[in-house]
């Protein structure tokens, strides 16, 4: 049975299997509640009204009878924490100080927390591992060094206190880690507006509480703007617009390591309007968000001309630019600008070009697919997709000049390798199984004796050739992706195995 | 364009009729949830069931993820990608019911045959092959190998939605499926 009979097969087994409470659904829809994006199972409910906070007393009160009271002490929640680089993730703790619930908001929380179960521990180690895990797994870097923390308690004193505690709990975690990081504190008073805004963008009420005051100062920036960004370009933003905030504290400074800086920006700017810098006037570069995109907005006059470039921040490319006034006006977009779709290359187009790299005519295709591929809306490339016996194509083709952006092949085959790419190299030149798999064993500190069920098998993964290693250690399962031909670590993963 | 795979392979009109079901429910209409659900209930309860690993919880899923389907498609913003969106739904609900129960317990070999022998639509083939699909696969495989198969997502968009890199999930697809495929022939 081939890999496509296989997956039918599956998939009539789930249909069969699968149950059938439509009634049941249909009954139980109520009038719409309109909760925007589900990202988190239902909060406990924190704030006593009034009467459920006489009625709790009364519990306390005759509490021995039900045997409860001490109970409560401990798993009250007292305090949120809630911490956000990108990952964004909310801890419910205790006045003791103890962690009673870990809500993660997005799929990068999902990723820091893996198997951890952070539930009892104190908050102090919950924080330690988390950063940890968020330096390990790349979240926090020189690139990306900023993370906010969110402090929400009825009590301001106690609110204060957390959030210096809890600032200095990171600043010495990321000293143990050399990080030059930046930390932003503040607290927060949850409100139905800040819960319904975080909820829609998939963000924390701390994240939330942040936005929502930067765009207060500055109307030209969004909500939608600014919520998918990381803590570290939103902080970036607010000091190049010299935005002061009353609520936030921060220590360090977020990193500009990622991006150009905004001399060259300028340069670029000033290159493409063809203007020399001493006929300009007003220069004003910020930082600004262009579809989830770092850019500096770079405005200028010149010869009587206003001037308005958004740069890519990353590759000091011109995204967008304006010229209003002087002799004509002009706007258009740059390389990774949509633009009008009048000037795409047409899907026939994408598509020839795709077949014509592979080598392949549109009558060897048994699936053949090609539409403009978006990101936020925006218009990103043409994506072709094809099979042909039993390799799959996918290509990435330029809007507008129809160059291969990117190319992956897939190949389904019985005997054995899973992917392929063309330019296959000569064997002679790889380092070998055996400097591969010692290659994964000293990264992982294990001796050769103490592992089993080791495995080395070379494969082809998005045109690379690498090693794949796989090795155990008691329970530990160890992964690795080594390169066939420098013996780099590409990949090193441990679970412990179910 | 040619398009002959009796396999889910992405069609570019099924997208736009989800994302056209959102909005009607979106407007209240209870009749384009069950059209929505007829169109994606295999996908959702398959995804559900490659999480949790036990039918019963699957489910519960299945009928919540629905339900908060209803409730969410007012603040719904069509991006081209619904079933994303009711995937990344199913997976939230499904990782909060593990965490309820505190560990991911696979689902004794037995409890899973009874719960199954009662469906009569269920074939012994299919028993077969949803035992290796349960018993064989490690987690991140099966839920790869069920997506792939049920949903129509492209290996990038399962990696988007599963938070891994691309070749993590090309390679971890393509070991899955050998081990399906000799867990299934040591079964048949």
């Amino acid at each position: 049975m081939d890999e496509r009979e296989l997956e039918q097969r599956l998939r009539t087994a789930v249909e069969h299997a699968a149950p059938d409470p439509l009634d049941r659904i249909l009954a139980s829809c109520g009038p719409q509640r309109a909760e925007v994006i589900p990202f988190s199972p239902p909060r406990k409910k924190r704030r006593w009204a009034p009467l459920a906070a006489a009625a709790a007393l009364a519990l306390v009160i005759c509490g021995g009878a039900f045997g409860i009271s001490s109970w409560r002490g401990a798993n009250t929640v007292d305090s949120v924490v809630m911490l956000d680089v990108n990952p964004s993730l909310s801890m419910e703790v205790s006045a003791q100080e103890r962690v009673l619930s870990v809500t993660p908001f997005n799929q990068d929380a999902e990723t820091i927390l893996g198997d951890m179960d952070l539930t009892g521990t104190d908050l102090d180690v919950a924080v330690n591992a988390l950063i940890g895990s968020m330096l390990q797994n790349g979240y926090l870097s020189d690139l990306q060094n900023a993370i906010l923390v969110s402090v929400e308690n009825q009590d301001a004193a106690r609110s204060a206190q957390l959030q210096q505690h809890l600032t200095d709990t990171i600043n010495s975690v990321f000293q143990g880690g050399s990080l030059d990081g930046a930390v932003l504190s503040q607290t927060v008073t949850e409100s139905a507006d800040l819960n319904a805004l975080a909820q829609q963008y998939g963000i924390s009420v701390g994240k939330a509480a942040l936005i929502q005051e930067v765009i207060a100062q500055d109307s030209t920036l969004t909500f939608e703007a600014l919520a998918p960004l990381s803590v570290n370009e939103i902080a970036l933003i607010t000091e190049s617009r010299h935005l002061a905030s009353q609520s936030v504290t921060q220590t360090g400074t977020a990193s500009t390591k990622a991006y150009i800086t905004a001399e060259e920006a300028k340069n670029a700017a000033l290159t493409h309007a063809g203007v020399s810098e001493s006929s300009v006037a007003q220069m004003e570069i910020e930082f600004d968000s262009e579809d989830g995109l770092m850019v500096y907005e770079v405005e200028f006059y010149a010869g009587g001309a206003e001037y308005d470039y958004d740069i890519n921040a990353r590759t000091g490319e011109v995204v967008k630019f304006s010229r209003e006034g002087g002799s004509g006006s002009a706007t258009g977009g740059g390389a990774t600008s949509s633009g009008s779709s009048g000037t795409y290359i047409g899907e026939a187009a994408a598509t020839a070009a795709a077949l014509a790299d592979a080598g392949i005519s549109e009558g060897d295709t048994t699936y053949l697919r090609c539409w403009v591929e978006h990101d936020d809306g925006r218009a990103e490339c043409y994506e072709v997709e094809f099979l042909a016996g039993s390799t799959e194509y996918q290509y990435e083709i330029d809007l507008y000049t129809g160059a291969i952006l990117q190319s992956e092949r897939e190949t389904h085959g019985a005997s054995g390798g899973n992917t392929s790419s063309g330019n296959a190299s000569g064997s002679s030149s790889m380092i070998g199984e055996a400097a591969a798999r010692s290659a994964a064993l000293a990264h992982a500190g294990v001796s050769e004796s103490s592992a089993s069920r080791i495995q080395v098998e070379l494969d082809r993964d998005d045109g690379q050739t690498l090693y794949e290693v796989e090795f155990h250690v008691g329970r530990t399962e160890y992964s690795y992706e080594i390169d066939a031909y420098t013996g780099a670590i590409l990949k090193a993963e441990q679970e412990i195995d179910d | 364009m040619i398009f002959c795979m009796t396999v889910a392979e992405p069609d570019p009109g099924a997208d736009a009729a989800l994302e056209a079901c959102i909005a009607r429910i979106a407007g209240g209409d209870k009749d384009a949830l069950a059209d929505l659900y007829g169109r994606t209930r295999p996908a959702i309860y398959g995804f559900a069931l490659s999480i949790v690993k036990n039918a019963h919880d699957a489910e519960d899923i299945l009928q919540d993820a629905y339900l908060q389907v209803w409730n969410a498609a007012p603040g719904y913003r069509a991006q081209g990608k619904p079933m994303a969106w009711l995937l990344t739904i199913t997976r939230n609900l499904a990782i909060s019911r593990l965490r309820e129960h505190g560990k991911t317990e696979p689902l004794a070999q037995e409890d899973w045959q009874d719960r199954i022998a009662d469906n009569p639509a269920v074939t012994h083939e299919d028993r077969l092959m949803l035992q290796a699909m349960l018993s064989a696969l490690g987690d991140e495989e099966r839920q790869i190998v069920t997506l792939h198969a049920l949903t129509g997502l492209r290996h990038r968009e399962i990696a988007a939605l599963l938070g891994l890199p691309l070749p993590t999930v090309l390679s971890k697809y393509s070991r899955a499926l050998k081990k399906l495929q000799l867990a299934w022939k040591e079964a048949d």
